[in-house]
C-alpha cells in the first residue's frame, strides 16, 4: 500500500505540474484578451486604461492561472482512476486503492498487481506537457497586445516634426491630467457624479489632444466649454455649501427650540432674528405645532411673532383664527386709543403706543375684506331683486315676531305679503335675474372658500338674502335663521355627546295634533358640521328617520289617510326602494 | 492455496477445459466461453440458435470433459412436469417410491424448451433457483454442480410457448449461437466426415468446479466499478432516475436485481480468466449483452423499428460510458 501511495504521489505531482502549465496558459489567454479589449476601449476613448497596464494584466492573470492550477486539490483516488483510464490498467489501481487493506482473499495480489503495472507507466507519458491550440491562441493574442502597446506608446515610427508635435500635445495632456487629478482628489464635493463626469470629459479631452484627434480650433472650443462647465460646477458647489450652512443653522435653531422645551413663550428670550423666525415657522409646520388648538395658537403666535409678521404668516391663519385675531386687535386698538386720549403719558410712552396702534392698523387691514369682495357685495346689494327680497324678508320677520308674540296677522298683511312673494317669484322666473343672483352667490361662496369672507359675514349675508328661510310645514308657516350651533345630542350608541360646528338651524312649526286647535311644536334639526362639510352623511341618518316613521305608522300615530303619503315620502328619499 | 496459486489454478483448469471442448466443438468461441463463465458463476444458460449448430454437442462435450452426469430433455407440448422432475410410483412392495426425473443430473440439456407448455416450463423454476425439486411435499435436493442449459429455436414459433419473464430471469446468460463461417464450417465437415471422432478427456471434477466457483467469488470489485455496473442496470429502466434515451424509447421493463448480481458475477469470472484480481469496467461491458439481452422486455415500438435487445444494450452501455469521465482534466 505504501508503494502504491508513493506511485500515486508521483503521478499526483505530475498532474499538478501539468495543471500549473495549463492554468498559466489559460490565464495568459484570458488576461491578454481582457487587456486587449481594455486597450482597445482606451484607444476609442471609452475608458482610461494605460496600454502598459495591459501587459501587467496579462502577466498577472498568467500567474493567477498558474497558481490556481498548482494549488487545485487533487485526491489520490482521482489520480488512481485517471491513471487506470489513461494507462489502460483496467481499474487495477483504483481497486487496489480501495481493497489493499480490506483483508479480502486477493487483497495482496491485487496491490502487487497494481504496483507492478504502475511501475511500468511513466507519468509524463500519461500527462504530457502539450503546446496546443490553447497555447497558440494565447501567444497570438499576446502578440497583438504587445504590438498595440508598442504602437501607442512608441515614437519610433514618427518623423521629427510629428515627434515634436506629439511632445507638445503630451505636455498639454499632462497639464489636463493634473487638473483632473485635483478634481478627483478634491474632498467635500457636493455632487460627486458631476465632478466625476467632468473629470472623465477632461481626461478624454487630454487623450484626444495627445492623439492629435483635435485641431487647434476644436481644442480651443472644447477647452472653453469644459472651463465653463467647471465654473458652473464650482458655482453649484458654492450654492450647495451655502445650503448646507443654512441647514446647519436650522439644525442649531431646532436644538435651541428643543432646549426651550418646545415652549413658544421661552423663544422670546432667545432673541431670534427674522430669518431664524422663518426657519422656526417651517420647523413648526413640519412638526405639526401649527395644528395646535386655535386659542392657544393665537395667543402664542401673537406673543411669539409680535407685530412684525409678514403677509405669509397671516395667510396661514384660518378663518376662525383671523376672526379671533381681529377681535383681539379691535380690543387692543380701543385700549390704546383710551390710553392715548387719557393724556397721562410721557412722550416715549405715547410714541410707543402710537407705533403699536399703527402696527395694529396694518394688521387689521390685512384682515379686512378684499376690494373684489366688497365690489361683489355692493353689486349684489344694488340689484333690484335683492332689494325686493330684503324688503320681503323684513316683512316676514316682522310677521314671525308678531306671531310669536301671539298676535294674528291681518288679512291686509297676509295679502300684501302674498302679492310681494308672487311678484318676487315672477321676477325670479326671469332667467337673466336668476342668473345674476346665481353668479353673485357663486362669487360669495368662492370668496368664502378663499378665506376673504369669514363665516359670520357670510351668514349675515345669507340672512339678508333670506337664504336661511326654510319651507313651510305641511299646514303651517316656517322660518329660518342661520348661525352657529352648539348643543347636545346622541351618537349611534345613544351616548350623550357634544355637537359642535356650524350649521343651519331649521325650525318647523305647524299643526300636528289631529284634534282641532293649536299645538306648539318646534322641531329643531341642526346638522353638526366639521369644517365645511356635514359630519353625518345623508344616507347614515335616513334609515333612522325612516325607522321612526315606520314605527309611527305601525303604531297608528299617523292618521290613516296620511300613512301612504309618509311611506311614499321615505321610499322616494331612499331611491324608490320599499325598504 | 494462496490467492496467486488459486488464480493460477483457475486459469489453468479453465484453459484445459476450453481446450478439451475445442477438440469437438469447432468455432463458437464466444458461446463456449459464455457457457464456461456461467459454469464458473454457478448460473444457467439459455442458448438460442438454429438447429444443427452444435448446441447439444457443446453440452454433451462439457459434461464429458468434467465427467459429470448429463441428461437431455426434449421438450414437447404434451410433456408434463412430472416428466421433468420425476414422480412417486406405486411399487410391488406396496408403497410409493420416488422415481427421479431427468432433472436429477449435473448438466441438464432442456432442448427446445419453448415447445413445452408453461406448466411444464415452470417445473424447472424451483430446480434452477433453489437447486431442489419438491414432489408430494417432499423436497429432493439436486446434486452440485447443477447447471441447466436450455435451447430454443428462433424460427418455427408456431406452436411454441415463449418463456415467461420469471423463468427467463433465472438464466444467467442468454447466448446467441451464430451460424459458422465458411472456414469453421469446413473444419466441422472435415472433423466429422473423415477419420475418427476426437475423444474428450476428463480435465476437471465436480470438486474442481465447486472450487472454481468459490475462487471467482473472491475477486474484488471497486466501488467505482460496482457503480458503473449498477448504472447500467438503472439505465435499462425507462422509469428510473437516470434512464438512457434508448431505454426510454424501446424498453418496457428493465433488468431485475438478479441481472445486477449476474453482471457482477460474470465480471468476476471474466477478470479471473484474464488474470486479474479485480473486476474492470471492460469486464462489465463484456458481460452486459449476455446478461441483459433476455432481461429487457422491449415495447412494441422496438418491434416496429426492428430494434433488437442487443442494440438496446449497446445503447445503454454507450450512455453509461458517456457519463463515466476521467476525474482529472488536464
Amino acid at each position: 500500500m505504501k508503494l502504491l501511495q508513493q506511485q500515486l504521489k508521483r503521478f499526483g505531482r505530475r498532474v499538478r505540474l501539468v495543471r500549473m502549465w495549463r492554468g498559466a496558459w489559460l490565464g495568459l489567454l484570458s488576461g491578454s484578451a481582457i487587456a486587449l479589449a481594455l486597450v482597445a476601449a482606451d484607444y476609442l476613448l471609452l475608458i482610461n486604461f494605460p496600454p502598459v497596464m495591459g501587459l501587467i494584466v496579462a502577466c498577472a492573470s498568467t500567474l493567477v492561472g498558474a497558481g490556481i492550477g498548482f494549488f487545485l486539490k487533487i485526491s489520490e483516488l482521482s489520480v488512481a482512476q485517471s491513471v487506470d483510464r489513461r494507462a489502460g490498467l483496467e481499474d487495477r489501481t483504483a481497486s487496489a486503492f480501495h481493497k489493499a487493506e480490506s483483508g479480502e482473499f486477493f487483497a495482496d495480489e491485487l496491490s502487487g498487481d497494481a504496483e507492478k503495472h504502475l511501475g511500468d507507466v511513466q507519468p509524463k507519458r500519461l500527462y504530457p506537457i502539450r503546446f496546443g491550440t490553447q497555447q497558440m491562441s494565447a501567444c497570438a493574442i499576446l502578440a497583438v497586445l504587445v504590438t498595440a502597446v508598442y504602437v501607442i506608446d512608441n515614437d519610433l515610427l514618427l518623423t521629427a516634426g510629428q515627434k515634436a508635435a506629439k511632445a507638445e500635445l503630451k505636455e498639454a495632456t499632462a497639464k489636463v491630467e493634473r487638473v483632473v487629478r485635483e478634481l478627483e482628489v478634491g474632498e467635500g464635493a457636493a455632487d460627486k457624479t458631476a465632478e466625476k463626469k467632468l473629470a472623465a470629459e477632461l481626461r478624454k479631452f487630454g487623450k484626444e489632444l495627445e492623439r492629435g484627434r483635435l485641431d487647434r480650433e476644436e481644442a480651443m472650443q472644447k477647452a472653453q466649454k469644459l472651463a465653463e462647465e467647471a465654473k458652473k460646477l464650482s458655482e453649484q458647489r458654492l450654492e450647495k455649501a451655502q445650503e448646507k450652512m443654512e441647514q446647519f443653522q436650522a439644525r442649531g435653531l431646532q436644538e435651541k427650540f428643543e432646549e426651550a422645551g418646545g415652549d413658544l413663550d421661552m423663544l422670546k428670550d432667545l432673541q431670534l432674528d427674522k430669518m431664524q423666525m422663518e426657519a422656526l415657522n417651517d420647523l413648526m409646520k413640519e412638526s405639526g405645532a401649527d395644528q395646535l388648538p386655535n386659542n392657544q395658537l393665537d395667543q402664542n403666535m401673537m406673543k411669539a411673532l409680535g407685530a412684525d409678521n409678514s403677509a405669509s404668516e397671516m395667510a396661514r391663519l384660518s378663518d376662525a383664527q383671523k376672526q379671533k385675531l381681529a377681535e383681539q386687535m379691535a380690543q387692543a386698538q380701543k385700549d390704546i386709543q383710551k390710553k392715548l386720549e387719557s393724556g397721562n403719558l410721557s412722550d416715549e410712552q405715547r410714541k410707543a403706543l402710537e407705533q403699536q396702534a399703527k402696527t395694529m392698523e396694518e394688521l387689521a387691514k390685512k384682515l379686512e375684506l378684499s376690494d373684489d369682495v366688497k365690489k361683489a357685495l355692493q353689486e349684489l346689494q344694488e340689484m333690484k331683486e335683492f332689494k325686493e327680497m330684503q324688503k320681503l324678508m323684513q316683512q316676514m320677520q316682522q310677521a314671525q315676531q308678531q306671531m310669536q308674540e301671539g298676535k294674528q296677522l291681518t288679512d291686509e298683511q297676509i295679502k300684501q305679503m302674498q302679492e310681494q312673494m308672487e311678484q318676487l317669484a315672477e321676477q325670479m322666473k326671469d332667467p337673466a335675474a336668476k342668473e345674476a343672483m346665481r353668479q353673485a352667490m357663486k362669487e360669495m361662496i368662492e370668496q368664502m372658500k378663499q378665506g376673504n369672507i369669514d363665516a359670520q359675514t357670510m351668514q349675515q349675508m345669507m340672512s339678508m338674502m333670506g337664504m336661511g328661510m326654510g319651507s313651510s310645514g305641511p299646514d303651517g308657516s316656517g322660518s329660518t335663521a342661520g348661525g352657529n350651533y352648539q348643543g347636545e345630542g346622541e351618537n349611534e350608541k345613544g351616548d350623550p355627546m357634544e355637537l359642535e360646528g356650524k350649521g343651519k338651524i331649521t325650525a318647523i312649526r305647524g299643526e300636528r295634533d289631529e284634534k282641532r286647535g293649536q299645538d306648539a311644536y318646534t322641531e329643531i334639526k341642526a346638522p353638526t358640521m366639521v369644517g365645511s362639510r356635514t359630519s353625518v352623511p345623508y344616507d347614515k341618518v335616513l334609515p333612522g328617520y325612516k325607522k321612526t316613521a315606520e314605527s309611527a305608522v305601525s303604531n297608528n300615530k299617523v292618521k290613516g289617510k296620511h300613512r301612504d303619503r309618509v311611506r311614499e315620502y321615505f321610499e322616494q328619499l331612499s331611491g324608490g326602494k320599499g325598504k | 492455496m494462496n490467492g496467486l496459486e488459486s488464480a493460477e489454478w483457475f486459469r489453468k483448469t479453465w484453459t484445459n477445459l476450453r481446450a478439451e471442448i475445442g477438440k469437438v466443438v469447432v468455432g463458437q468461441e464466444e458461446v463456449v466461453e459464455g457457457v464456461l463463465v456461467a459454469l464458473a458463476a454457478n448460473g444457467h444458460v439459455l442458448l438460442e440458435g438454429m438447429p444443427g449448430l452444435g448446441k447439444t454437442l457443446l453440452i454433451r462435450t462439457l459434461a464429458q470433459a468434467v465427467d459429470l452426469d448429463y441428461s437431455r430433455i426434449q421438450f414437447t407440448p404434451d410433456m408434463m412436469p412430472a416428466d421433468v422432475t420425476g414422480t412417486n410410483v406405486f411399487t410391488q412392495s406396496g408403497g410409493f417410491e420416488f422415481r427421479r426425473g431427468p432433472i436429477f443430473a449435473n448438466f441438464v440439456l432442456a432442448d427446445e424448451i419453448n415447445r413445452a407448455t408453461p406448466k411444464t416450463q415452470s417445473s424447472l423454476l424451483e430446480a434452477m433457483q433453489e437447486r431442489q425439486v419438491s414432489i408430494g411435499g417432499t423436497p429432493h435436493a439436486l446434486t452440485e454442480p447443477f447447471m441447466v442449459m436450455a435451447t430454443q429455436n428462433p424460427v418455427e414459433q408456431e406452436g411454441t410457448y415463449p418463456l415467461p419473464e420469471a423463468q427467463l430471469d433465472r438464466f444467467f446468460f442468454k447466448l446467441i449461437v451464430p451460424n459458422p463461417s465458411k472456414a469453421v464450417l469446413a473444419e466441422v465437415v472435415n472433423r466429422t466426415t473423415q477419420g475418427e471422432m476426437a475423444q474428450v478427456s476428463k480435465v476437471a471434477s465436480a470438486e474442481d468446479l465447486i472450487q472454481a466457483r468459490r475462487i471467482t467469488r473472491e475477486v474484488s470489485v471497486s466501488p467505482e466499478v460496482l457503480d458503473y455496473a449498477l448504472s447500467m442496470i438503472v439505465a435499462s429502466h425507462p422509469d428510473s432516475e437516470k434512464p438512457s434515451d434508448i431505454a426510454k424509447k424501446y424498453v418496457r421493463y428493465g433488468a431485475s436485481p438478479r441481472g445486477a448480481q449476474s453482471i457482477i458475477s460474470a465480471g468476476k469470472v471474466y477478470a479471473m480468466l484474464e488474470g486479474r484480481f479485480n473486476v474492470s469496467k471492460e469486464n462489465i461491458q463484456k458481460a452486459a449483452k449476455p446478461v441483459l439481452r433476455h432481461r429487457l422486455i422491449l415495447n412494441y415500438e422496438s418491434e416496429a423499428d426492428g430494434v433488437t435487445a442487443d442494440q438496446v444494450v449497446d445503447g445503454i452501455v454507450d450512455a453509461v460510458n458517456a457519463g463515466d469521465k476521467d476525474p482529472i482534466r488536464v
